[in-house]
């Protein structure tokens, strides 16, 4: 069974839980788990990952920026990023969408709904 | 006188030519007619064969007939069979679904409890608590309130996404406003009060989605007060009430905990007390025991 890697970035430790625990019932991905945008860009420097699930409003970097980063960042500028965040107007998500986000998810989550969504970018049946 | 042999020859010869004429000829007839009978017999074999390959051919097609009626039968259980299994693996995959929402459900109640307890710390617990209403439940404004007895005061103790400066509010006092009328009204009877997710526009409505008593044991000591959600957020759901409950259960636990650890520096008090509670507990319910036996 092929593993893949995600990364969450999220600086609620509670929705943070609950983001691994969607992501638990897919048992074929390991999860890391990062506080912030410049902690997320840590993590993502030391390991290949599959995946990437930012909330936008965090401390010291947000979730957008972490996404242009990303797109720019060699290694993983094809990774599908799914931007999970309380900001559920229009045009926040075109916004999102447009700097590379692939999947834009408001919260409130419920697993199932995250389960379907990275299931269907990275093309898992 | 005997006839003249020449003579008695030369007739005969004739006789015999035109003999073996007529012979010769019947011959040649015998042999035509054999030869017809030979092509008839050669027809009617041909014919007797077409006849046979057909009869076999015909038996053949019988044989086809019956099994396309045998696979035709077999295909239609196959289909029936088939029908069945989707039908049970769509009922399975209802049921996998059903189970998984129930599973995400019970895993935000764990997490939300898990959190809230996770630490004594009021800062943290009041960080948990607005991350409970936040995130969770998809609340945009809201407010916590505990008693001061002293005062008979509702107090804001943490707030998010509230503009204005909440102000205490003196129960049983006059000149309250709608909102902070139907907040005290939730905290004097210990109702909690869950509306629509908009909450009304009418000028007389409370400003207010929800209102949750909260509890420590059967004490009120406060409440939890969701003013606005977010624009996503249409209605609560069943895992919104059930996160209700559990704040009024526990966010005043949570709370008045970390005040007394506050109060105490973190300083965790001699285990004696425990000792003594489990000492006189366990002494309460011999005496109950024994009471019951000698009823």
């Amino acid at each position: 069974m092929t593993e893949y890697a995600a990364l969450v970035v999220e600086d609620s430790p509670m929705m943070r839980q609950l983001i691994v625990f969607a992501l638990s019932r897919l048992k074929m991905i390991k999860v890391t788990e990062a506080e912030d945008g410049v902690d997320g860009l840590r993590k993502l420097a030391g390991g290949k990952f599959d995946i990437v699930l930012t909330d936008v409003n965090m401390p010291i970097m947000d979730g957008l920026k972490l996404v242009r980063r990303i797109r720019t960042d060699p290694v993983h500028k094809d990774v599908p990023v799914i931007i999970i965040t309380t900001e559920g107007a229009a045009e926040d998500r075109k916004r999102a969408l447009e700097l590379g986000a692939n999947a834009y998810v408001t919260k409130p989550i419920q697993a199932p709904q995250v389960v379907a969504c990275v299931k269907e970018l990275l093309k898992i049946p | 006188m005997p006839k003249d042999p020449g003579d008695s020859l030369s007739f005969p010869r004739e006789t015999l030519v035109s003999v073996f004429k007529r012979g010769a000829e019947l011959t040649d007839e015998l042999l035509r007619e054999n030869e017809r009978l030979r092509t008839k017999l050669a027809a009617h074999e041909a014919e007797n064969a077409n006849l046979r390959t057909q009869l076999a051919s015909n038996r053949a097609i019988d044989d086809l007939l019956k099994r396309i009626d045998s696979l035709e039968s077999e295909r239609k259980q196959l289909l029936a069979q088939v029908s069945k299994v989707e039908e049970d693996t769509s009922s399975f995959g209802e049921r996998q679904a059903e189970l998984e929402d129930e599973l995400s459900k019970l895993a935000n109640l764990y997490i939300a409890s898990f959190q809230l307890h996770a630490t004594l710390l009021p800062d943290r617990v009041i960080r948990h608590l607005k991350e409970l209403l936040g995130q969770l439940i998809g609340s945009r404004t809201h407010a916590y309130y505990l008693i001061d007895a002293r005062t008979n005061t509702l107090v804001p103790v943490a707030s998010e996404g509230v503009s204005n400066r909440l102000t205490p509010i003196r129960l049983e006092s006059q000149g309250l406003s709608t909102t902070e009328a139907a907040i005290e009204r939730a905290f004097m009877t210990g109702v909690p009060f869950v509306g629509e997710a908009k909450p009304s526009e009418a000028a007389d409505a409370p400003n207010l989605a929800a209102c949750i008593p909260l509890r420590v044991d059967e004490r009120l000591v406060g409440v939890c007060v969701v003013f606005t959600l977010l624009q996503q957020k249409e209605r609560f759901s069943e895992v919104d009430h059930e996160l209700f409950k559990m704040l009024g259960a526990h966010a005043g636990t949570a709370l008045v905990s970390s005040m007394f650890y506050r109060q105490a520096d973190g300083v965790i008090p001699p285990l004696e007390i425990l000792a003594k509670e489990t000492q006189s507990s366990n002494e309460t319910a011999r005496a109950e025991g024994a009471s019951k036996e000698a009823q």
